[in-house]
C-alpha cells in the first residue's frame, strides 16, 4: 500500500471491506476530501494504474469495483502470458470461457496456454467448471465466482449433472406435505382407519406459494427454490400420478392409493413381462404347455 | 379382427362346445364369410357334420347366415361372430350378476337362455314342465340337469307365473330381449337389403339421378337400421297387458289388478316371442362396477355406494348397443335426481361420517376443523356449516325443498330423516362432480336437491389412459410412466426437453424410451435438419399414439389369455387320468371314499391350479372390455 | 445382460457428446448379435398373482359350472384320438370305465330340442330335424308318443367356493342346512319333476339311444375319404373308443342314464 497517495489510500482502506460492491463515480467522490472531481480523477487512475481498481460497464454508466491487495500481488506476480490469460477470464466473468475461444482470443501457442491455465488453476486463482450446455467443454472462470445459472441449470444441477438423489428427496417431501394437507386428520377412535375425504368445496388445499413456502421453511435444502422450481417438482409429481391439480388448477391434493385397489390382469400373469413372448407360438418350441413360467406361476399357490 | 383375437376365439370354442365347432369356427375366421360346401371343403369333416355343428354355432348366435340370391339360385354364407364367441368368456360373472340382483330362480332363468342360446319363451316355459303333485322334499340330484322331455301336467299357477314374472323382469330391465330375424344375419347384409329396398323404392330414376339421391338413402337407410333397434328399447316390447289382450303400448296406466289388489300393472309375455340374453347390457353393467371400484379407490367406500345408486338408475334409462366399437349408449342422456338416489340406498349407510367438513385452514381460521355431524340433534350445527363450505351452488335448492314445507321445525321425524339423508347423498354425490374425471355432472335442470348425469364414454377413456399407465407403470417402471404422461400432455418431445421436464438426465431415459419404443406404446418421428437426412443431423420427435397403444395392448392381452387356456388344457391333460375317475359317476360325490390320499391331494392341486388360471384370464378379460368394449 | 434376439436390450449408451440433444435412434438401436448359447426360457422374475377376491372367485366357480353343463350337454362334441396315438394304459376300456365314465359324443345331438327355425337358413333345416316338413306339425313320435319336443332345462349351482381349500365339488353345497334353505323354488320344483318322471324318463332315454346308435352307424357311411389331408375324418369319427357315446344323455349326468 505503500505505493499509494494518502488521498488513495483513504478511499481504498473505506471501501475495500465491501469490496464486492459496484462503486458508481458519486459514491466515490463521497470520500474524496472537499468532493472535488478533479481530485477524483487523479486518485481513480491512480488506483486503476496500480490495479486496485476495475472500471465495470452497467448499463451506459461506468461502476468500479476495488480489488483485494492479496489479488493484486497475485497479479503481480504473474507472467504477462498469465496476466493476459487471467484478464479473458476475468472478462468472462460469471459465464466462464472455453479454452477454445481462450485460445483465438489470446493468440497464445496451446501448450504455452495450457501451461498458464495449469499454472492458475494451481494457485487457485481460476477453476475448471463444468457446463449443463456444453457438457465436454473445458470451461474456465475465476475461482471465486460462482457459474451463472445457465452455466450450472440450476438447482437440480450438481457439477452440471442433474442430481437425482437431491430431486427425489424433494419430490417425495413434497408429496408427503402435499398428501398431509390433503385428507382431514384421523379423529382419534374413527371407525375402520379410512382415509376419508373433504367434502367437496374444500379450499384447504395448497396452493404452489404454500408448498413454496413450506420447503423454504424446512431445512430441507440449502439451495433457494423459486416458485418456478417447486412447480416443475409438482409437475413432476402430477406426471408420477401422485398429485392433482384441484380448485380450477390453482391448488395441489394428493392421489390417494389403495393398495391392491386394481387387480392387475396382464402383468400379473406369466406373460405380461415374459422375455419370449414374442417367439411363443402354439405350435413353435416356446409354448403354454411347456412353458417353465408357467410352471413356477402355478407353484405359487 | 386381430391375429391373436382368432387365436382366442378358436381355443374358446374349442373349450366350450368341443372340437369339431371350434373347427368350423377355425375356418370361418380364417376366411371370412364362407359358403356351406366352401367349408366343407376346407375343414375336411363331412357335409352333414358340419351343417350340424352349422345348427349348434347358430343356435348360440356365434355364427351369423345370411341368404343370397345369386341369380336364381340361393346361396347362403356363413359369418362368425367373434364378439358373441368372446362373450363366452362371461357366462359366470352373468349369471351371478342376475344372481345377486334377483336371486337363484332368475339366475337360473338366464343361465338356461345361455346354454339355450335363443328359445320360445312359451318353449321355455314348458320346458320347466313342472309337476302339479307336491312331493316331500326330493333332494336334489347332484347334476341336476334335467331333461322336460315328458312331463304332462300342466303347470301349477304358482311355479309358472313365478317364471314368467322373473322373465318379465328381466325383459324390461332388458337382461332378456327379444331375438328378431335380423340379429341372425350379420349387419352389413341387413343394412345391403334395407338399401336395397330403400333405392327400389324410389321408382322410375335414373342412375344419374340415384347418385344424387344417394345421400337421402343413406339418410333413410340409417333411420331404418335404428328402427331396428329402437323397437325393442320400449321397455315392454314384447309384453302384454294382463287381461287386455292388445300389445303393450308404451302408454302406461294404473290399473288395480283383480288377483291381488296391487297397483302395479300387470303384464305378461307374449308367448311366441323369442328370447337371449342381452350381453350387452352386462357389459353396461361391468363397466359400471369398474366405475364404482375407480370411485372407492379414489375418494372412499361410501362415496362409491352412492354412485353404485346412481349408476344403477342410470342403466334402467339407458339402453346400450354393442357395436364393433365398443358400446353406445342410445338416445338422450339420462338425468338421475338425488332423490332417485335417495329412494333406493339403504338407509344403514353412514352417509355423515365418511366425509370431513374442512373448513380450510386458510380461511380465517374462526372454525375449528371438524367432521360434519349430521345427527338430528345437532341439525343446525350441520346445517351451518354446509352454509360455510357448499359454494357449490346448491343451496338453492333445499331452500326450495325447506318452503315446500311450512317451515322445518314442524317437520315430522321421518320427513325429517330423509331431508337430511337427502343432503347427505348430494354431498357425496358434489364430491363426485368435484373430483377432476368428473365422474357426474350436475344437470341443468332444477329439480329438487339437484339432478345428474354420467359422461360414460368420457370416463372410459379415463379409465383405459389410467389402465395404461397401470400397465406401463407395472412393465417398464414408474419413470417410463412419467415419460409417456409428458408425451401425452406435451405432444411431440425431443429426448432433451423430456428429460428436462422429466427433471431426469438424458442418458437416463434413453433406455426407457427404447423399451416403450420397442413394444408400441411411443413412436418415433424423424425430422431432418438438412436435406441430406443424416441421422446426427436429424431430430427425433417421441410421440404417442392412444389408437395404436390400444391396439397392441389388446394384441398382447388376446395372446395372454390363449396362452392361459392352452395352459389350462395342458394342465389337464397332466391329470387326464386322475380327472376322468373323478368325473366318475360313481366316484362324483364320494370322492372321500373312493380316490386315494394322492389322487385327492392331485385333485385339489388341479383345481387350484385350474381357479387360479381362470382367476387370472377374468382380469385381463376386465382390461380387454377396458379396451375394447366400454 | 445378453441381448436375445432383439429384445431386452433398448438403447445402449449414447454417442456421449452428442450436442444437438438427438438421441440418434437409428445407431442406438442396434443390438450386439449374441454369439453365446441362447437358453430357451430366460431368467425373469416371474409376477404374483395378487390372491383371488372371495367375488371372483364366484365368478369363476359359476364359469366353470356353466362351461361344464355344457360339456355334458347335447352340443359338446370331442374327437376321438387318432390311431395309434392312444395311450395303451390310459385308455383301455374297461367295464366300470365305459359304465360310469361321462359319455363323450362325437357330433352334436339335435334333434332333443324345438328350434325357431325361421331364424336358420333353410339349407340347415332338415338337419335340425329330419321330421320337418313345411306346413306338417314338427312334433316327433317317441315310442310311439307323439309328443312335443322340450328344451333342456338345468338348475343353478349356486355354492359359493370355500374359503381356503377349493373342495371341488360345488354342489356338495346340499350337505350344509343352510344352503338347503336357501335352495330355490325352482330347483326344488325341477327336483320333484326329477323323481317323478324317473321311471318313464330312463325307457325314453334308452329307447332314443338305440335309435340314436343306429343314425351314426348309417351316418359313417357317407364320410369322404380324405386321406391327403392333415386330418382325416374317418379316423376322427371312426367308432373304436369305447367310452364314447352317441346315445342321448338328457343333459348328461343326471339321474337318466345311469342306475
Amino acid at each position: 500500500m505503500s505505493d499509494l497517495q494518502a488521498v488513495a489510500r483513504t478511499v481504498y482502506d473505506a471501501c475495500i471491506p465491501n469490496h464486492q460492491k459496484l462503486y458508481t463515480s458519486n459514491e466515490l467522490l463521497a470520500h474524496i476530501p472537499k468532493r472535488d472531481p478533479q481530485i477524483l480523477l487523479e486518485t481513480v487512475n491512480e488506483l486503476l494504474g496500480r490495479g486496485y481498481l476495475k472500471t465495470l460497464k452497467q448499463g451506459d454508466t461506468f461502476v468500479y469495483r476495488f480489488v483485494t491487495k492479496e489479488a493484486v500481488d497475485r497479479t503481480r506476480a504473474l507472467t504477462s502470458d498469465e496476466a493476459l490469460v487471467f484478464q479473458h477470464i476475468e472478462s468472462s466473468a460469471r459465464e466462464g470461457i472455453w479454452t477454445k475461444t481462450l485460445k483465438t482470443r489470446t493468440n497464445l501457442h496451446p501448450t504455452v496456454l495450457t501451461r498458464c491455465l495449469k499454472t492458475l488453476e494451481h494457485q487457485r486463482y481460476i477453476k475448471a467448471i463444468k457446463s449443463v450446455k456444453y457438457p465436454t467443454r473445458k470451461i474456465y472462470m475465476l475461482a471465486d465466482l460462482t457459474p451463472t445459472i445457465e452455466v450450472t441449470g440450476g438447482p437440480w444441477f450438481t457439477d452440471a449433472e442433474l442430481d437425482a438423489d437431491f430431486i427425489n428427496a424433494l419430490l417425495v417431501a413434497v408429496e408427503r406435505f402435499v398428501a398431509s394437507r390433503s385428507f382431514p386428520k384421523q379423529k382419534p377412535g374413527n371407525n375402520l382407519g379410512t382415509i376419508i375425504p373433504f367434502e367437496a368445496g374444500y379450499t384447504g388445499y395448497p396452493t404452489l406459494s404454500d408448498i413454496t413456502q413450506w420447503v423454504k421453511n424446512s431445512n430441507l435444502t440449502e439451495v433457494d427454490l423459486s416458485e418456478a422450481d417447486i412447480k416443475a417438482l409438482l409437475d413432476v409429481l402430477i406426471f408420477d400420478g401422485k398429485l392433482e391439480r384441484v380448485i380450477g388448477g390453482t391448488a395441489f391434493k394428493a392421489i390417494r392409493k389403495i393398495e391392491g385397489a386394481v387387480k392387475q390382469g396382464f402383468t400379473e400373469a406369466p406373460c405380461g413381462r415374459c422375455p419370449v413372448f414374442d417367439l411363443c407360438h402354439e405350435d413353435g418350441p416356446i409354448n403354454a404347455a411347456n412353458c417353465v413360467y408357467f410352471e413356477k406361476w402355478l407353484a405359487e399357490i | 379382427m386381430q391375429q391373436n383375437a382368432v387365436e382366442l376365439c378358436t381355443i374358446l370354442v374349442r373349450d366350450t362346445y368341443g372340437e369339431l365347432s371350434s373347427r368350423v369356427v377355425a375356418i370361418l375366421l380364417e376366411y371370412g364369410r364362407s359358403a356351406l360346401h366352401t367349408i366343407v371343403r376346407r375343414v375336411k369333416i363331412p357335409e352333414k357334420i358340419v351343417k350340424q355343428t352349422l345348427v349348434v354355432l347358430i343356435q348360440q348366435h356365434l355364427v351369423l347366415h345370411y341368404t343370397h340370391d345369386d341369380g336364381g339360385r340361393d346361396t347362403t354364407y356363413y359369418q362368425c361372430n367373434w364378439l358373441q364367441i368372446y362373450e363366452l368368456l362371461h357366462s359366470g360373472r352373468i349369471v351371478r350378476t342376475i344372481e345377486e340382483r334377483f336371486g337363484t330362480d332368475a339366475a337360473s332363468i338366464v343361465s338356461n337362455f345361455l346354454l339355450l342360446g335363443h328359445a320360445k319363451v312359451s318353449d321355455f316355459i314348458a320346458a320347466y314342465g313342472i309337476s302339479t303333485k307336491a312331493k316331500p322334499n326330493g333332494t336334489l340330484p347332484n347334476e341336476s340337469t334335467i331333461s322336460a322331455s315328458e312331463a304332462t301336467g300342466t303347470a301349477p299357477i304358482t311355479s309358472a307365473v313365478q317364471i314368467s314374472k322373473h322373465i318379465v323382469t328381466l325383459m324390461q330391465e332388458k337382461f332378456l330381449i327379444p331375438v328378431q330375424l335380423h340379429h341372425m344375419h350379420p349387419t352389413i347384409d341387413t343394412e345391403n337389403a334395407i338399401r336395397q329396398k330403400v333405392t327400389n323404392e324410389q321408382t322410375g330414376i335414373t342412375a344419374a339421378m340415384q347418385t344424387k339421391m344417394k345421400k337421402a338413402i343413406d339418410e333413410k337407410v340409417a333411420e331404418r337400421m335404428e328402427s331396428l333397434s329402437t323397437e325393442l328399447d320400449n321397455r315392454n316390447f314384447g309384453l302384454k297387458r294382463k287381461s287386455d289382450q292388445q300389445e303393450g303400448r308404451p302408454r302406461k296406466r294404473t290399473k288395480i289388478s283383480s288377483a291381488q289388489g296391487s297397483e302395479e300393472e300387470e303384464w305378461e309375455i307374449d308367448g311366441t316371442i323369442v328370447l337371449r340374453v342381452n350381453n350387452a347390457k352386462f357389459l353396461a353393467i361391468f363397466r359400471n362396477e369398474e366405475l364404482v371400484r375407480w370411485v372407492e379407490s379414489r375418494i372412499g367406500k361410501v362415496t362409491s355406494i352412492v354412485y353404485a345408486e346412481l349408476l344403477r338408475h342410470m342403466e334402467n334409462k339407458t339402453t346400450d348397443h354393442r357395436t364393433e366399437n365398443g358400446l353406445v349408449e342410445v338416445g338422450k342422456k339420462p338425468v338421475v335426481s338425488t332423490l332417485d338416489v335417495g329412494n333406493t340406498l339403504s338407509k344403514d349407510i353412514d352417509l355423515v361420517n365418511s366425509i370431513a367438513s374442512g373448513l380450510p385452514v386458510t380461511n380465517g381460521g374462526s372454525h375449528k376443523r371438524h367432521m360434519v355431524n349430521g345427527g338430528s340433534d345437532h341439525f343446525d350445527e350441520a346445517e351451518d356449516s354446509e352454509g360455510d363450505s357448499d359454494d357449490y351452488d346448491l343451496d338453492a335448492d333445499v331452500e326450495e325443498a325447506d318452503t315446500g314445507v311450512n317451515g322445518k321445525h314442524e317437520l315430522s321425524s321421518a320427513a325429517q330423516e330423509k331431508k337430511e339423508q337427502l343432503q347427505n347423498i348430494r354431498k357425496h354425490l358434489a364430491l363426485l362432480a368435484e373430483d377432476s374425471n368428473r365422474f357426474v355432472t350436475k344437470h341443468d335442470g332444477s329439480m329438487q336437491y339437484g339432478g345428474w348425469t354420467v359422461d360414460t364414454e368420457r370416463l372410459c377413456k379415463l379409465l383405459r389412459t389410467r389402465e395404461l399407465e397401470q400397465i406401463i407403470e407395472e412393465r417398464f417402471g414408474g419413470i417410463a410412466t412419467r415419460l409417456v404422461r409428458i408425451i401425452k400432455d406435451r405432444g411431440k418431445m425431443d429426448e432433451k426437453g423430456l428429460a428436462d421436464t422429466a427433471l431426469l438426465r438424458q442418458k437416463d431415459i434413453r433406455a426407457h424410451l427404447g423399451a416403450l419404443h420397442e413394444r408400441g406404446f411411443i413412436h418415433i418421428q424423424e425430422v431432418p435438419k438438412t436435406a441430406e437426412r443424416l441421422p446426427a443431423r436429424t431430430f427425433y420427435f417421441f410421440y404417442f399414439d392412444e389408437k395404436m397403444s390400444k391396439m397392441a395392448m389388446l394384441n398382447d392381452f388376446y395372446k395372454s389369455m390363449s396362452r392361459i387356456m392352452q395352459r389350462i388344457d395342458h394342465e389337464r391333460e397332466v391329470n387326464t387320468m386322475l380327472l376322468s375317475k373323478a368325473e366318475r359317476t360313481d366316484v362324483k360325490g364320494h370322492e372321500e371314499e373312493l380316490l386315494t390320499k394322492k389322487e385327492l391331494a392331485d385333485l385339489a392341486k388341479w383345481k387350484r391350479a385350474e381357479e387360479k388360471l381362470v382367476g387370472q384370464l377374468m382380469r385381463i378379460d376386465r382390461q380387454v372390455m377396458m379396451f375394447r368394449d366400454w | 445382460m445378453a441381448f436375445r434376439g432383439g429384445r431386452g436390450g433398448g438403447f445402449r449408451g449414447g454417442r456421449g457428446g452428442s450436442s444437438n440433444g438427438g438421441p440418434l435412434m437409428p445407431r442406438e438401436f442396434d443390438v450386439k448379435p449374441d454369439f453365446g448359447p441362447t437358453e430357451q426360457f430366460p431368467d425373469y422374475t416371474i409376477p404374483f398373482q395378487d390372491p383371488l377376491t372371495p367375488t371372483e372367485r364366484i365368478h369363476i366357480a359359476r364359469f366353470r359350472d356353466h362351461r361344464e353343463k355344457i360339456h355334458s350337454g347335447p352340443l359338446y362334441t370331442v374327437l376321438g384320438k387318432r390311431k395309434g396315438l392312444e395311450n395303451p394304459f390310459e385308455d383301455v376300456v374297461t367295464y366300470s370305465a365305459k359304465k360310469y365314465h361321462r359319455q363323450k359324443r362325437k357330433v352334436p345331438k339335435l334333434d332333443s330340442r324345438p328350434y325357431v327355425l325361421e331364424f336358420f337358413p333353410v339349407e340347415l333345416w332338415e338337419t335340425m330335424d329330419s321330421s320337418y316338413a313345411p306346413g306338417t306339425d314338427r312334433s316327433v313320435v317317441i315310442n310311439g308318443k307323439r309328443e312335443k319336443k322340450r328344451l333342456l332345462i338345468s338348475s343353478l349351482n349356486t355354492a359359493l367356493p370355500n374359503g381356503g381349500l377349493h373342495n371341488g365339488d360345488q354342489s356338495d353345497g346340499s350337505d350344509d342346512d343352510e344352503e338347503k334353505e336357501k335352495k330355490s323354488v325352482l330347483a326344488k320344483l325341477m327336483s320333484h319333476k326329477d323323481e317323478d318322471d324317473d321311471g318313464l324318463s330312463d325307457g325314453n332315454a334308452e329307447a332314443e339311444e338305440d335309435d340314436e346308435a343306429e343314425d351314426e352307424g348309417e351316418e359313417e357311411d357317407d364320410y369322404q375319404d380324405d386321406e391327403d389331408g392333415d386330418y382325416n375324418a374317418e379316423q376322427y369319427f371312426d367308432d373304436g373308443d369305447g367310452d364314447v357315446d352317441y346315445g342321448d344323455d338328457d343333459g348328461g349326468g343326471g339321474g337318466a342314464w345311469y342306475d
